[in-house]
């Protein structure tokens, strides 16, 4: 299978970010504690996630750079 | 009750009145007396949901504007972060986001139920959880 041209794992974790940006936007929103505290948990979560796809990724890219 | 907005006549309400007005004079007392009847029940009817119409907004009058009841928080949540899934291209983003909004949807199912049953501490109180009020199994202190 022919490799896309930006790494999946990128997009991935760009979307989690993406994501966990608008939950705590929504979160704001929010007037109700329980709701709020919800949907900031997640966000935290996709936030690590990302992180953890970013680090995964990292030596990877560095080593199509060096070629 | 005065000052209480009349509420507007039912389909039914103004058949009754256009059926009672085509009414001919002549016609036998009976067939009249069903006409009455049915305009008695319709009147009936109407009172009988302006009584809950008044009962229900009495629960939410009594909190401020400010505070809006629980369950329509939940519910406008439950809307909301399904929205936001439907944006996610990650199927465990949705997934994520799917679940949560099913979360909210059955607190606010809860938390009506508490308002029904008049349980203390609602709608004012905390996120009710799902046990509250079933009794304990038997066998168990």
């Amino acid at each position: 299978m022919e490799e896309p041209q930006s790494s999946p794992s990128h997009a991935d974790s760009e979307h989690y970010r993406e994501m966990a940006s608008k939950l705590r936007e929504l979160a704001r929103q929010f007037r109700f504690p329980g709701a709020r505290q919800e949907l900031l948990k997640l966000a935290l979560r996709y936030e690590v996630r990302a992180d953890q796809l970013d680090a995964r990724s990292a030596p990877a890219v560095s080593d199509q750079e060096r070629n | 009750m005065h000052g209480a907005p009349r509420p507007s006549p039912t389909r039914s309400e103004i058949n009754g009145a256009a059926f009672a007005a085509t009414l001919p004079t002549g016609l036998p007392q009976g067939l009249i007396c069903v006409a009455k009847i049915g305009n008695f029940l319709e009147l009936f009817r109407q009172v009988a949901r302006f009584k809950i119409n008044y009962r229900y907004r009495a629960v939410w009058a009594a909190m401020s504007d400010a505070e809006q009841p629980i369950p329509e928080l939940y519910r406008e949540a439950a809307e909301q972060v399904r929205q936001l899934a439907r944006q996610a291209r990650l199927t465990d983003i949705r997934g994520d986001l799917l679940a949560l909004s099913a979360k909210f949807e059955r607190l606010a199912a809860n938390a009506d139920a508490a308002i029904r049953l008049g349980l203390p501490g609602c709608p004012h109180g905390e996120i009710i959880p799902p046990d509250r009020g079933r009794p304990p199994p038997e066998g168990h202190e």
